[in-house]
């Protein structure tokens, strides 16, 4: 429709502007209803991505849980197996003492190297320089050697010295006991029959008591250096009776 | 492979250098002995050991006096000297560290603490 100058009139121009708007906005509209629909799909895209993603997580932190058992069980084995290495270096140890011990007093069939492998032993293995090596001979009791004590004050009154020498029984004071009794008094015997003691009065400052190593070496000493002192008197007395041709 | 290290074992004792032998054999130690102190020293001064391992009670020369002759050496004066004694006290340890020794074990010896002393100073 024209109005008389052939121009559009106000009506068709508002028409025609009214129709490019709702063209506009229809169009508009699909890019919006496009983007709505990509928006949902990228959203359950996600939510397929995040479920996945939280199964991962589960799975890594049940593996993680079964590392850390893992690690748990080769930490406890290996604390196992250092307590093993320990014991065992110790036992090794242990042997090595007592494998020293016996080669020193069977070593000699000479009475002072004999008395001396012995002071130590006592010395340097059980941790002692505070006592007396005895030896009996018809009732009598002497002693061959001392460290750190007076000869003339190890007697049979000494106490648990005559008790122990009676019963063949290896005696082991307490930490309390009245000073200058002993701690140990160790019966040194060949086939049941006395020819020796050893009597223990202290232990070194720094070894606060006797160890498990202490009395196996007391079992050691009670019959090899009776043996070894035994020979020796032997061998002397062989000597003796046998002129040297 | 790392070279073998010399040890020189030092006691009067018998019984003492049978045990350190049997100790550190263990490792991979080339061992030289001597019974007292001015063996240690001459022993010393000839072998040039990596570390020394020495009694305090000896006769003719005491390890205290033998540590501080080795100290007093050119050639040896920084080997590590670990003084192996049976008194623990504060002040036979002070007297040997006065005479230049580098650290201490006390009898009766433990085995493991020797040989992880020993790895210390022996840079192991």
């Amino acid at each position: 429709m024209s109005n008389e100058s052939g121009l559009p009139s106000y009506v068709d121009r508002v028409r025609e502007d009214t129709q490019k708007y709702i063209r506009h906005l229809m169009a508009e509209n699909e890019q919006l209803r496009v983007a709505g629909a990509q928006l949902e799909s990228e959203t359950a895209r996600l939510r397929q991505e995040l479920a996945a993603v939280r199964q991962e997580l589960v799975q890594h932190r049940e593996a993680e849980h079964e590392l850390a058992q893992t690690m748990e069980r080769i930490r406890t084995e290996g604390e196992q197996y250092l307590a093993r290495y320990a014991e065992v270096e110790m036992h090794n140890a242990n042997l090595a003492n007592l494998y020293v011990t016996s080669y020193q007093l069977h070593g000699t069939l000479k009475r002072e190297a004999i008395l001396q492998s012995l002071q130590e032993v006592i010395v340097n293995l059980i941790g002692s320089e505070d006592f007396a090596i005895c030896e009996t001979e018809d009732g009598a009791l002497t002693v061959a050697a001392s460290v750190g004590v007076e000869p003339a004050t190890v007697t049979w009154a000494t106490p648990h010295v005559r008790t122990a020498a009676e019963s063949r029984i290896l005696y082991i004071g307490p930490a309390d006991r009245e000073p200058g009794d002993p701690l140990v008094c160790l019966p040194l015997q060949v086939d049941g029959q006395l020819v020796g003691m050893v009597i223990i009065f202290n232990l070194l400052a720094h070894k606060a008591q006797l160890e498990p190593l202490d009395h196996e070496l007391f079992d050691l000493l009670a019959s090899h250096a009776s043996t070894a002192l035994y020979c020796c008197a032997l061998q002397q007395r062989l000597q003796e009776a046998v002129p040297a041709s | 492979m790392s070279a073998r290290k010399k040890i020189l074992l030092v006691d009067d004792s018998n019984t003492i250098l049978m045990m350190e032998r049997m100790i550190l054999t263990k490792g991979p130690y080339d061992l030289v002995t001597a019974s007292n102190g001015e063996e240690a020293v001459a022993k010393a001064l000839t072998e040039l050991p990596d570390l020394i391992l020495m009694d305090v009670v000896m006769p003719k020369m005491n390890g205290f006096e033998a540590c501080r002759r080795i100290r007093g050496e050119e050639s040896i004066g920084s080997t590590p000297i670990i003084m192996v004694t049976t008194r623990g006290e504060v002040q036979n340890v002070e007297t040997g560290f006065e005479s230049g020794c580098n650290d201490y074990v006390t009898k009766p010896i433990n085995g493991t603490e020797l040989m992880a002393k020993l790895k210390s100073y022996l840079g192991e």
